[in-house]
């Protein structure tokens, strides 16, 4: 039937992917990948405007530089595309080491970090040299909890691996941090919601399905969540209408979730 | 180009299509409930099929699907927001076969007196194998009484053999995945909702492979957004009468055959 009260056009909603994955991957159950040949003809298919698009070679296999710069090369000219950097903190106690990484990283133009906090768990003390050079900068993050070895980016910290968090998302305030692709079908940890009436820095995108990002919007304002398909390994179409059909929010809410929440927090990135 | 794709871009829903959701829950779930009072439910779930353009949904309460939990509790639930939206909810009702035989049957016979045409199962989460002797009975019952079956999952090796043992009731696996689809083309009476998270192109696969009529548009709304099943079916490389199948004329064809689909989306669509 006709919707009864006329939602935004999608195409005017210019829809920002916060999470997408570029790289050949051999991964049963995903036939289907997502390379710089391709991925404009999807984001097409889809409405997606703009998209974060990481590699899955520096997700998976370290070093982690060379998956980055890959990235770069491939994507290069393709305006639509913008570019993440795939992290993890030194070993050793190293500020000058932290803040030369992310010296480089915005001087190849690149203005969004992932952290893979589910390789290395996110103990502040093991992450405190990156996050304050990355919080200096003010690149925003995304918050990659998938365990060591999985191609997915899919995941659902437990509420433990949160309380660590916790520490981190408070001790850097000024660090804008995304729980990127965390969705479960049977609901997210006990933790996840508390985490974020707590920490006014972080973030969550929309995969997580169930009605928590729309609770944090309702709530704590739109500012708190982003557009995320987690493609190829969710089908995007699940996730496109989410936003543009919802019967609460606002137009100019939903285009801060689809897009702007994320393109001013890239614009800030200095 | 599709007529129905270009209408659900431009934020009008969908227009002149029969839109069925075959897979929604009310109440509570693991993270907390959607509504709390039945008068929330029935409000909220109108609010959410307008705003989407969705006619009618097939409902299951949530909360009382656990072990431990009373699931009569949650039928009377369903009865009474049935109530307040007779044309526009489609009460599937859950029994727990973990409960003695006589009970389980007591409470079929409840729910049918009641004007409950179709069950929904979720032994999965239950404890309880797809085939055990207390769902023989249940499937029997169904097959006596000409009532649908809805069901989180079974396995391939249940659902052929639940299927084949009665021929004259038609299953519906509530969450299409691609190891069903030799299943959906051997048996007639095998169906699948739609809603599921898979990877990039797994719908369309699927149709290609076993066709657009064993496929039934679904969402586990109210927890999630309506639109994540909706969005399945639209954007969907496949024509648009392929659409139409998925997004309603199949479960009302289904609906239908136990009489429990509502008059007024008979009158409507010209059924």
């Amino acid at each position: 039937m006709q919707a009864t009260a006329k939602m935004p056009d999608v195409r005017e909603l210019a829809l920002l992917d916060s999470c997408v994955t570029l790289g050949r991957s051999c991964l049963a159950g995903v036939p289907e990948y997502l390379t710089a040949e391709n991925v404009l003809a999807v984001m097409d298919k889809y409405d997606i405007a703009e998209a974060l698009v990481h590699s899955n070679e520096a997700r998976l296999v370290q070093p982690r530089w060379r998956g980055n710069q890959r990235l770069l090369r491939e994507i290069e000219g393709l305006k639509r595309l913008h570019p993440v950097w795939v992290l993890s903190p030194p070993a050793r106690p190293d500020p000058a080491g932290a803040r030369q990484m992310v010296d480089e990283m915005l001087s190849a133009g690149v203005r969004a970090a992932r952290l893979m906090m589910g390789q290395v768990p996110p103990l502040h003390w093991m992450w405190k040299d990156l996050c304050e050079a990355l919080e200096a900068r003010r690149v925003p993050c995304l918050l990659d909890f998938a365990p060591l070895r999985q191609a997915s980016t899919q995941c659902v910290p437990d509420s433990l691996l949160l309380d660590e968090l916790l520490e981190v998302c408070l001790a850097h305030p000024a660090l804008p941090m995304i729980l990127s692709h965390h969705s479960g079908g049977l609901g997210l940890a006990a933790a996840t919601m508390p985490l974020l009436y707590r920490a006014g820095n972080v973030l969550m995108d929309i995969t997580s399905v169930v009605d928590y990002w729309r609770r944090l919007a309702r709530d704590l304002g739109p500012q708190r969540v982003v557009f995320a398909t987690g493609m190829p390994f969710y089908e995007p179409a699940i996730f496109i209408a989410n936003v543009q059909y919802d019967e609460v929010l606002d137009l100019p809410a939903k285009r801060l979730i689809c897009g702007d929440n994320l393109r001013r927090l890239l614009a800030a990135a200095r | 180009m599709s007529e129905i794709l270009d209408n659900w871009r431009a934020g009008q829903g969908l227009p002149g299509v029969l839109v069925i959701d075959g897979h929604t829950h009310v109440g509570e779930w693991p993270h907390g409930a959607n509504f709390d009072t039945v008068q929330e439910m029935a409000a909220g779930a109108a609010a959410v099929m307008d705003a989407n353009g969705v006619d009618a949904a097939c409902v299951m309460a949530g909360g009382y699907m656990w072990n431990g939990t009373d699931y009569r509790l949650g039928n009377d639930i369903l009865m009474e927001l049935t109530a307040r939206l007779p044309q526009r909810i489609i009460p599937f009702a859950h029994v727990n076969p973990n409960d003695h035989l006589d009970a389980v049957l007591d409470e079929l016979q409840r729910v049918q007196a009641a004007g409950m045409r179709c069950i929904k199962l979720l032994n999965a989460y239950q404890d309880y194998p797809g085939d055990g002797p207390n769902l023989m009975a249940l499937y029997r019952f169904a097959a006596d009484r000409n009532m649908l079956i809805l069901n989180h999952s079974w396995t391939n090796q249940e659902m052929d053999r639940i299927a084949r043992q009665f021929p004259s009731v038609d299953f519906i696996f509530g969450h299409y995945g691609s190891r069903q689809d030799e299943l959906l083309r051997e048996l007639p009476n095998v169906y699948a909702n739609i809603w599921g998270i898979g990877s990039l192109g797994f719908l369309e696969r699927g149709i290609r492979g076993v066709g657009p009529e064993k496929f039934l548009f679904g969402s586990d709304a109210f927890m999630n957004p309506i639109s994540v099943g909706i969005g399945l079916v639209v954007y969907a490389d496949i024509p648009d009468r392929h659409k139409r199948l998925i997004l309603g004329l199949t479960q009302a064809r289904l609906l239908e055959k136990v009489g429990a689909l509502p008059a007024a989306l008979k009158e409507q669509y010209k059924l």
